[in-house]
């Protein structure tokens, strides 16, 4: 089962590769936002996969802890632009 | 001669913490809930933050579950009406449809999945993208939150803008803008959970 | 003889990383910002979703179970909340969206 999660991980990397090329191509803020979301996301899966590798559970408190730090990153990004500041 | 610099207000220059004046709201007033209704709503906030803590710490020694019951029932009695802006109500029925609700919404996710892969793979790219603005019948906060989270994950339409009760919503095929329009089947479902109680 | 749970929890992961791929190469390829959110906000978040359901079903009953199902209530409720923050920002600034027979941003 390791092999598959191995596997599964390096897939992973390859899509985030693709979505590299949206942040750095994509036309304005918003489309490199939605880029970035979307790595934030993927890297949630990658610490769940590394946890489930090394076989330590402690990863899965950090990918809890890392899906509200990112969701608030997100949403304080989107603000900034909407109206210049963070409030 | 005095050689004295200027620095300035240093506060004045972080103008990022600041609102601009047009864009200053106003603070929703915070209902005071009395008697029943207040202890209802401390013991749920508490049910749901000591869970939290079990899922967490998951030991189950005294300690650690009379130290976390005291936390919860701390944070609970000092911000619980910032959970619940409004009296807890509904029972077992509310509840039951909500389960039905989410059944049906997995299975919508899953189509809408679906259905944007075969767009994304079909070689002609077969979208025809456009904007549509309507209202609906929902008053409460909530209520509008999952409506607008649900028609983000069912097919076709993300929304885009809520304001009041009106709603922008962008759909990716003219099918999926009719079906907002005419045959509103989620509008009736939302309204089912939350207003038979 | 393979076991059951073994082969489920190959399919589910097997269904997920199509999703993933599936949202990554629309994020690419779609024309502009609101279609690139529809890839974003479903094909991805049901990928995810699947991936991580297909470990819960390898992990049996225990408690790093329930955190994984917490994983996948936690980002059902963002990711739409997510897109529509941004996609909001993006009305606002005035992002021009995208109608048959134009180019592509």
């Amino acid at each position: 089962m390791i092999d598959l999660f191995t596997a599964t991980g390096l897939v992973l990397i390859c899509t985030l590769f693709l979505c590299l090329y949206r942040v750095i191509v994509g036309p304005g803020a918003c489309n490199r936002l939605i880029a970035a979301n979307i790595i934030g996301t993927k890297i949630i899966l990658l610490l769940v996969l590394v946890g489930y590798i090394y076989g330590r559970n402690l990863f899965l408190d950090i990918a809890l802890v890392y899906v509200m730090i990112n969701f608030l990153a997100t949403l304080a990004i989107a603000k900034y632009l909407e109206k210049g500041c963070i409030c | 001669m005095k050689n004295v610099i200027d620095w300035g207000n240093p506060l004045e220059n972080l103008t990022f913490l600041r609102p601009p004046v047009k864009y200053i709201q106003e603070i929703p007033v915070l209902l005071k809930m009395k008697g029943k209704e207040r202890i209802i709503s401390i013991i749920v906030t508490a049910g749901i933050l000591f869970f939290f803590w079990i899922l967490l710490s998951a030991y189950f020694d005294t300690f650690h579950l009379v130290a976390g019951l005291a936390c919860a029932m701390i944070v609970a009695v000092l911000s619980h009406d910032l959970l619940f802006t409004k009296p807890v109500r509904g029972g077992i029925l509310t509840f039951l449809y909500f389960i039905h609700y989410c059944g049906w919404l997995f299975i919508e996710i899953w189509l809408a999945g679906l259905d944007v892969a075969y767009r994304v793979l079909h070689p002609s790219l077969p979208i025809d993208p456009q904007v549509i603005t309507f209202e609906t019948p929902f008053s409460d906060d909530i209520v509008r939150t999952v409506f607008a989270n649900s028609m983000t994950l069912t097919p076709g339409t993300i929304t885009v803008d809520v304001i009041g009760s009106t709603y922008t919503v962008h759909a990716l095929t003219s099918e999926a803008s009719r079906d907002l329009t005419e045959g509103r089947s989620i509008e009736k479902r939302v309204h089912r959970i939350f207003k038979e109680t | 003889m393979i076991d059951f749970f073994t082969l489920v929890t190959v399919m589910l992961i097997a269904m997920g990383l199509f999703f993933m791929i599936v949202g990554s190469i629309g994020l690419i390829r779609l024309p502009d910002l609101y279609t690139r959110a529809h890839a974003s906000g479903k094909c991805d978040t049901l990928g995810q979703a699947m991936i991580l359901l297909g470990l819960i079903v390898y992990e049996g009953f225990t408690f790093d179970a329930v955190k994984l199902l917490m994983l996948i209530i936690f980002l059902y409720v963002m990711s739409p909340t997510a897109t529509h923050a941004i996609v909001r920002a993006a009305h606002i600034l005035k992002y021009h969206a995208w109608k048959p027979g134009e180019d592509r941003q």
